[in-house]
This record gives C-alpha cells, sequence and structure tokens, in this order.
C-alpha cells in the first residue's frame, strides 16, 4: 500500500493500517499509536521540506520572473547556500528517522495492522533524538528569513487562491493538531465551526464527489453546502486554521505570530507556505517529544486478530492533507473494493479556483511573458499537490493558457508542450 | 580526520523492469562489500532517484560511483564506465548543469550541488547499462540480467582506478573552512 506514491508512503500506510484496525477490530497498543505518529511526523518534516526548499524556494528567493534555467535548487544552492543546506538537512532529518524505523526511506513496510512489526531500540532512539536540536535550529531559521522577506511576495500573497472557504484537518479533542488520529473539524473563513472533531470514518455523510467532463480528478465538496459551494481546503494552511494550537511552544509561538499578522483564518493559499515551515517546526519538536517519553521502548506493539469485520476506513493526515482509506474485505481478508480520498482531491476545486484567480489578475490582454505562467504553476505548487514537480519543471511544464474575448472567440492560445 | 570511502549509487525504478537493473547492480555489491576488499568501507546505496540530499554524502567521499540504467538506444546488455567531469567552478551559478525537473536530477547536477554547497566534489564515474524493456513489471529482462555481473565488475574497476595512490580528502565544513587546520567547525 505504501507504493501508492513516492512523497508521502507513510500516509498510506498508517491510514491503510487504521482500516485494516477497524478490521481486525483490534485496539492498537498505545505505544504502536506514538511510534506510528513518529513515522507520520517524520514524513510530514521530509515531504514539506522538499516542497518549500526544493520547489518554492527558487521562486521566493530568485523571483517569480527570474531566469527559468536558474530557477531552480542549484540556484537556491548558488545564492542562498545556507538555505539550501537546511533544505537537504531537515529532509534527511524525515528520511533518516524513517529508514531507522521502517528499514528504508521509500515505501517501509514497519506500519502494519494492529501496530507496527518491530518496537524501537534504545540505539534507534538515542539517534533521532540527538539530530533533533538541529533540526530545530534550521527551521526556525528558515522561518525567520521567510518573515523578513514577506513584503517581497505581497502582490502573489493577495492574489494567490484568496478567497473565502471552508478549512478542514484532524484535531485532537484538546484543540492541539492530531495527524495520525483525531476528529475531523471543518471551520469556515468566518470561525463558523461546521464540523467539530466528529468521527472521520464515515466520510460519506459529509462529502459528495463531483465528476466534471473535462478532467479525470473528482470534485469533493461539503455536502451540506452541495457543489460548488461546498468548497474546502485541506493541508498545512488548513490545518493552523482549525486548530487551537498545534501543542509544541516554539510552533505555537509562531501560530500566534501567523495568525496576528495575517487573522485567525487567512484566505490566501499563497500562506501555505509559511504554514508548512511551522508544521516543520511543530513536527520536529513532536518528534522529540515522544521518543523522550518513558514508555516509548516497549515491547508491546502490535495486536493480532483475524477477520472480524468486513469492512474499514482509515484516515489519516498526509503532508498535502486528510486521507481516507476505505476497504471491504471477503471472509479471508482479501479486499473486493476499496475507496480513497486523496488529500489532492480534497484541494481540486479551490485549486481550480485559484489557477483563474491569478491568470485574471496577471494576463492582460495578449500579451503573457514567462513570469506569468511561472505564478499560474506557483498558484498550485502553494498546495503542494502529488506531486510539486509536476508543477516546477522549471518552464517545462505542460501548460496551456487560452484567452478569450468577451465573445467568447479565442483571441489567442499560449502553451507549452512539456518537452 | 580525512575520510577515504567510497560513495556508490544504483538507482532507478524497479517496477518498471530493466530500470531498475541499477538498484540491482547496487544490491549486488552491498552483498559483496562483505568479502571482497576492494569494496572494503563503501557506501552502497539503492534509490529510485538521484536525489539533492545525496550531495552532501557525495562531498564527504573521496570517490563516487553512478549505476544507472542506460537512456539511449545502445544494445541491451551492454556495459558502460565513464569517468565523469568534474564540475565547472560555476556549473550550479550558469545552470550549465541541468537540475531544472526533478526527475532530471543527473549525477553532474549532484556533483555541482555537493561542489557549491559543501566543497567538495570528488572524483566520479559512471556505470551504465543498456536496456531492453521498462513497461511495468518487477523483473530485468534475461539480457540485463546477465549483464549485471558485469556492470558490478565495472564498478569494482572504477573503484579500483579511482582510488589508489590518492591523497586523503578534507572535507570542508559547513562555514566553508575546511577541517583540520585548526579553524572551528
Amino acid at each position: 500500500m505504501a507504493r501508492i506514491c513516492g512523497i508521502c508512503p507513510v500516509s498510506h500506510l498508517i491510514a491503510s493500517a487504521k482500516a485494516c484496525d477497524e478490521i481486525l477490530g483490534v485496539a492498537v497498543p498505545p505505544v504502536a499509536l506514538k511510534l506510528r505518529r513518529v513515522m507520520n511526523l517524520a514524513q510530514i518534516v521530509q515531504s514539506h521540506s522538499l516542497s518549500y526548499f526544493h520547489l518554492t524556494s527558487p521562486d521566493l528567493l530568485l523571483g517569480f520572473d527570474s531566469d527559468p534555467a536558474n530557477r531552480n535548487i542549484l540556484g537556491v544552492a548558488a545564492k542562498a547556500p545556507e538555505m539550501a543546506r537546511d533544505g537537504i538537512a531537515l529532509r534527511r532529518f524525515g528520511q533518516e528517522i524513517i529508514e531507522k524505523l521502517g528499514g528504508k526511506r521509500v515505501h517501509p513496510a514497519w506500519v502494519v495492522p494492529g501496530g507496527v512489526s518491530a518496537p524501537l531500540q534504545a540505539e534507534q532512539r538515542d539517534a533521532i533524538l540527538a539530530t533533533v536540536p538541529e533540526a530545530h535550529a534550521r527551521a526556525a531559521r528558515a522561518l525567520e528569513w521567510y518573515k523578513q522577506n514577506m513584503a517581497s511576495w505581497e502582490d502573489e500573497a493577495a492574489v494567490f487562491a484568496n478567497f473565502p472557504s471552508m478549512f478542514m484537518g484532524l484535531v485532537h479533542e484538546s484543540g492541539n493538531a492530531a495527524y495520525s488520529d483525531g476528529g475531523l473539524t471543518m471551520v469556515g473563513s468566518d470561525g463558523k465551526v461546521h464540523l467539530d472533531k466528529v468521527d472521520p470514518r464515515p466520510y460519506w455523510e459529509y462529502f459528495g464527489e463531483a465528476v466534471e467532463p473535462w478532467t479525470y480528478l473528482k470534485f469533493p465538496y461539503f455536502k451540506p453546502m452541495g457543489y460548488p459551494d461546498g468548497m474546502y481546503r485541506v493541508g498545512p494552511l488548513a490545518r493552523v486554521n482549525v486548530v487551537d494550537q498545534l501543542g509544541t511552544p516554539a510552533a505555537d509561538a509562531e501560530l500566534a505570530e501567523f495568525r496576528w499578522r495575517l487573522g485567525r483564518y487567512p484566505s490566501s493559499s499563497f500562506h501555505y507556505h509559511w504554514a508548512r515551515l511551522i508544521e516543520i517546526l511543530h513536527c520536529v519538536d513532536m518528534v522529540g517529544e515522544i521518543l523522550s517519553e518513558p514508555d516509548i521502548l516497549s515491547e508491546e506493539v502490535r495486536a493480532r486478530a483475524a477477520i472480524n469485520r468486513r469492512e474499514g476506513v482509515g484516515v489519516s493526515e498526509a503532508p498535502r492533507g486528510t486521507l481516507f482509506h476505505h476497504y471491504r474485505v471477503d471472509k479471508d481478508g482479501v479486499v473486493e473494493w476499496a475507496n480513497l480520498i486523496i488529500a489532492t482531491g480534497h484541494n481540486n476545486l479551490a485549486m481550480n479556483q485559484g489557477v483563474l484567480q491569478v491568470a485574471r489578475h496577471y494576463i492582460k490582454g495578449e500579451h503573457v511573458e514567462e513570469g506569468m505562467l511561472n505564478r499560474l504553476e506557483a498558484v498550485i505548487r502553494a498546495y503542494d499537490p502529488c506531486l510539486s514537480c509536476s508543477t516546477h519543471a522549471v518552464g517545462q511544464m505542460p501548460l496551456q493558457v487560452e484567452i478569450v474575448s468577451t465573445e467568447g472567440q479565442v483571441v489567442r492560445r499560449i502553451g507549452r508542450t512539456g518537452d | 580526520m580525512a575520510t577515504a570511502k567510497v560513495f556508490v549509487v544504483g538507482y532507478g525504478n524497479p517496477l518498471r523492469g530493466d530500470d531498475g537493473v541499477g538498484q540491482e547492480v547496487a544490491h549486488v555489491l552491498a552483498r559483496q562489500k562483505y568479502h571482497l576488499p576492494v569494496l572494503a568501507g563503501t557506501d552502497v546505496t539503492c534509490a529510485h532517484q538521484l536525489v539533492p540530499e545525496m550531495a552532501l554524502d557525495v562531498s564527504r567521499a573521496s570517490f563516487a560511483v553512478f549505476v544507472d540504467a542506460a537512456g539511449d538506444r545502445r544494445p541491451a546488455g551492454t556495459v558502460t564506465l565513464r569517468r565523469l567531469a568534474p564540475p565547472a567552478p560555476d556549473a550550479g551559478r550558469t545552470g550549465a548543469t541541468s537540475a531544472s525537473c526533478w526527475e532530471d536530477f543527473s549525477p553532474e547536477a549532484l556533483m555541482a550541488l555537493a561542489q557549491d554547497l559543501y566543497g567538495n566534489a570528488p572524483p566520479a564515474a559512471l556505470v551504465t547499462i543498456g536496456v531492453q524493456d521498462t513497461d511495468l513489471g518487477s523483473a530485468l529482462s534475461p539480457v540485463v540480467r546477465l549483464a549485471v555481473p558485469r556492470a558490478a565488475a565495472a564498478v569494482r574497476l572504477a573503484i579500483a582506478a579511482g582510488t589508489c595512490a590518492r591523497p586523503a580528502h578534507r572535507p570542508r565544513s559547513e562555514s566553508g573552512r575546511t577541517k583540520g587546520r585548526g579553524h572551528n567547525a
């Protein structure tokens, strides 16, 4: 199940394992839940680091209108080597935790139905804890740079999918962020609570999925508000909006400044980048907290059972948002039917509206420069859809923009084939 | 303290048939390193693709070998070994080494990143194997599978040639200063 994705395999493992936990009818040992959480947090760190440092920072550091040939990780390394080193180190931090726990960095298999396949060893714990302070420092440094330079992209922040919407994520009963468990929460830009830490498993009661003839990607929407008014967003911006606090001191201080500067429920998807950095800091510190707990080396990490239910739903926060796995199995546990709602799918309505908003703002008449096309990519990049590289081939992403007259005639078509 | 580690990475997609040959060669080398002196101390890594995070490992090595499926139409099973030119001093700044797309991160781009960020790009070699079938599938085609031992031998040859009679490498710290000369790291 991890092989669904190369960037967030851990999220799929956890959601899948949780669906299977329900099918087995087991109570997962508490330490196993903690260990699953550690692996999920590590994955969020490495995934967010990839998105921010490798795929977003070229725009922020070098400029949205800079030469595409240089607007990449090598360009960042040349202009701001410390930033590039921080990104590499933070990604390694997350990857090495995943490798220590699961045996390999990509597609690990350690998370299993009922818990995890092996307990944590003391030397693994100590090795990971030793890397936390440096990772914290690097994340904090990235946040400081971002805040100091925010004026540079005020224009983009104002029009990158800047519209009211609902926001959704998992929240712990304490009001803290919850990435591997918690209740489903949906909050509007006006602060209205539409779902308050509800059981996420009967997701079909909350969401419908619309289909449009011009795309294979479905459009999930919040059922009580219908389609397309039931648009909502998931992922880092949504998560920081729906929680009361994240739950670690440094990240909560950053979150307080975030809200002080942008408002309680900021609407522009540009702010996904800032939220992403805050989550990196939070997840690094949470790894340290969890691994410092006295029972973390317990050997009781897996509950075993036979098939006790024919259906199960598992929900987890992937780096890009809330992920649902829903299975139906036969008496032998063979999956007969499955439905997955992938995080990026939740954002589909918002991404499309964002592209339209950016295009309307930057494209005036028939003259279109490369920087304008880059901004169309960049608004998608803010959501970090799986994978961001599909929108950051630095001038190589297949892209077609049609400029249509008020009479409906296509007056110009601008595009790249991706060659 | 000087390092003398050799970094070997075999990369490619093992779920796309022969595209996974690089990883298969790396698996062979990982098993051989425990009984072949030429591979003693070698850091052998398998990966789906080259990524910027490897720049640190490359910079710490005295020699690097990259193993991959060939991207051209050479006969399947052909094993080719070539030395990689050291990165130009401004390769990263000029974009002369392409890293414009995530899937396009080449050995040359990785070497340039290692040079720019950590001050060292060691001598390096690239071993490529001609492929036959890269459709979905987890097995190598027979002709490519037969080439795996020759590719592993090419890696060992590159290491033997590339690491003999060379001064030990002194990695540069993140501050840009070379360690071991009385500067703070």
